[in-house]
């Protein structure tokens, strides 16, 4: 039992990391979310391990602490974000176009509502159907939708201000 | 246009999921908070993990040991050569030290330190110094900066806070060391007299993190890292009782590649040149100035390419072509430096 949890660690931590990463933006804050996570998967592997797709439950697990977690922790979460956008901002030293935009990019996602950014995240990250994603985040497709919608048009929008003036 | 946006939404979110924090962090993590559930790692394999973790130079000594002392390695297949980079970080993730080791087929390593002031060519973020690539890009980058430099792309990494040093030294009850000179650091007050002396914990920390007040900076560092880590494999050799609290420091503060075949390592740690280790430094070019990052070391990609090879390449018994500051020849643990 232990050693099936632990192969499963051992396969799954990396790619389950980079998942909450993306979501959090926030190494520190993904690293703890997940050691939470798995704490407590370890404790019920029993029945995790015997699901389908035990992956994919865990990156639920990880999803819905996050979601509750930013509850928890709203005083912290706003030093998080300017944190990230120091974090996002200091790397500029690369000119080329092509990461300014990418890194612009980057900080829209970083300050969506973060159901929107979920939604997207499972979408273009983890490639998921709406089916799936309502799924993770315990809400109907047609809400999914909504999420999505609303976050392609605020990243959408050309007129978005760059990094530099952001920061500036 | 959707079609840009959204490419730029992956190109982001991969982006994103590149800075993930090493795997290693939450494994010990994990292990910390289950202490009577040793975490994926017996007793033996962690053992090796010190090895790893205190530069393969201190495994050579305790994992042959820890082997013989417990039940017999699974061993087997022939042992095949395998380079790890192992970093040393300090409280805000900058590899303090940082150096590519090569353990050969016998069990003999060679280690290679870069110094932390190189200028180098990060993939796809231009030139950095060299001691920010790991906390500013993650360890991919780093393995991949470190393969431009070196021509040797790491199979393993370890990786283990500073801190974890000191506490290494107090394990062993202080770590002898010898001073050319009196040396004071305005910066850290940290000052230590001339002549042999015995450092543990912070006193053991400060004098692997000194590099102001030296005569050559870091590369007087890295010689005091150099044979800090000899005379602490010394030591673990000679007490092998001192194996189990060596292993409690490396779980705090050790991370290691959840991929790494640790058992395979110790078979090959008993080969028959695990008491042989060697130690050595790039080249530098020059030094340069940076209008940005100040004042940083100029290296020759191609030479250091050309060191790493040499180095890892000949056999562990050759003489040696170091390009450390010369402690005066000699092999032993008392060798003086700066």
């Amino acid at each position: 039992m232990a050693d099936r949890f632990e192969a499963f660690v051992a396969e799954r931590l990396d790619r389950l990391l980079r998942y909450a990463t993306a979501l959090t933006c926030d190494p520190h804050l993904a690293q703890d979310v997940v050691q939470e996570v798995l704490l407590r998967a370890q404790h019920r592997w029993a029945r995790i391990g015997s699901l389908q797709a035990p992956d994919a439950y865990v990156r639920r697990m990880i999803t819905n602490e996050y979601l509750s977690w930013r509850r928890r922790r709203a005083a912290r979460t706003v030093a998080a974000t300017h944190g990230t956008l120091d974090a996002l901002g200091t790397p500029v030293a690369d000119p080329a176009t092509a990461y300014a935009e990418r890194d612009a990019m980057r900080i829209r996602i970083a300050t969506l509502p973060r159901k929107q950014r979920a939604a997207i995240l499972l979408r273009y990250y983890e490639d998921c159907t709406d089916a799936e994603i309502a799924e993770v985040l315990g809400c109907t497709a047609g809400t999914v939708r909504s999420h999505i919608s609303r976050a392609l048009a605020t990243l959408r929008a050309a007129d978005q201000p760059t990094v530099r003036e952001v920061l500036s | 246009m959707t079609d840009r946006t959204e490419q730029l939404i992956r190109e982001a979110f991969a982006a994103e999921a590149d800075r993930a924090p090493d795997p290693g962090a939450v494994l010990a993590g994990l292990a910390r908070a289950r202490p009577h559930r040793r975490y994926g790692m017996t007793l033996l394999a962690a053992g090796v993990a010190v090895v790893a973790v205190v530069a393969i130079a201190v495994a050579a000594f305790v994992v042959p040991r820890a082997l013989n002392r417990g039940a017999p390695a699974a061993g087997g297949g022939a042992a095949e050569e395998q380079t790890v980079l192992l970093a040393g970080l300090d409280r805000s993730r900058y590899t303090d030290a940082l150096m590519l080791a090569k353990v050969r087929a016998d069990g003999s390593t060679a280690v290679v330190s870069l110094p932390r002031d190189s200028w180098v060519g990060v993939p796809g973020h231009g030139k950095q110094r060299l001691n920010l690539v790991y906390r500013e890009y993650g360890l991919p980058a780093l393995v991949e900066t470190v393969y431009r430099l070196t021509g040797v792309r790491a199979d393993h990494y370890a990786l283990m806070d500073m801190a974890g040093f000191g506490e290494l030294a107090d394990v062993v009850g202080g770590v002898p060391v010898c001073l050319r000179a009196a040396t004071a650091d305005n910066r850290t007050g940290a000052s230590f007299p001339a002549g042999e002396q015995t450092v543990s914990g912070d006193k053991a920390l400060a004098f692997l993190r000194q590099r102001f007040g030296l005569p050559n900076g870091d590369l007087d560092r890295m010689a005091r890292q150099q044979v800090f880590l000899r005379s602490l494999a010394g030591l673990l050799r000679a007490h092998p009782d001192t194996l189990s609290a060596a292993l409690d420091v490396v779980r705090a503060r050790a991370r290691l590649d959840p991929k790494w075949d640790l058992l395979g390592l110790a078979a090959q740690l008993r080969g028959p040149g695990a008491d042989r280790t060697r130690f050595a430094t790039v080249p530098r070019a020059g030094e340069l100035v940076d209008p940005k990052a100040g004042s940083v070391l100029d290296l020759d990609p191609a030479a250091v390419s050309a060191f790493v090879t040499s180095v890892f390449g000949s056999g562990s018994g050759a003489g040696s072509s170091s390009a450390t500051p010369d402690p005066g020849g000699g092999k032993s643990t008392s060798d003086c430096v700066n």
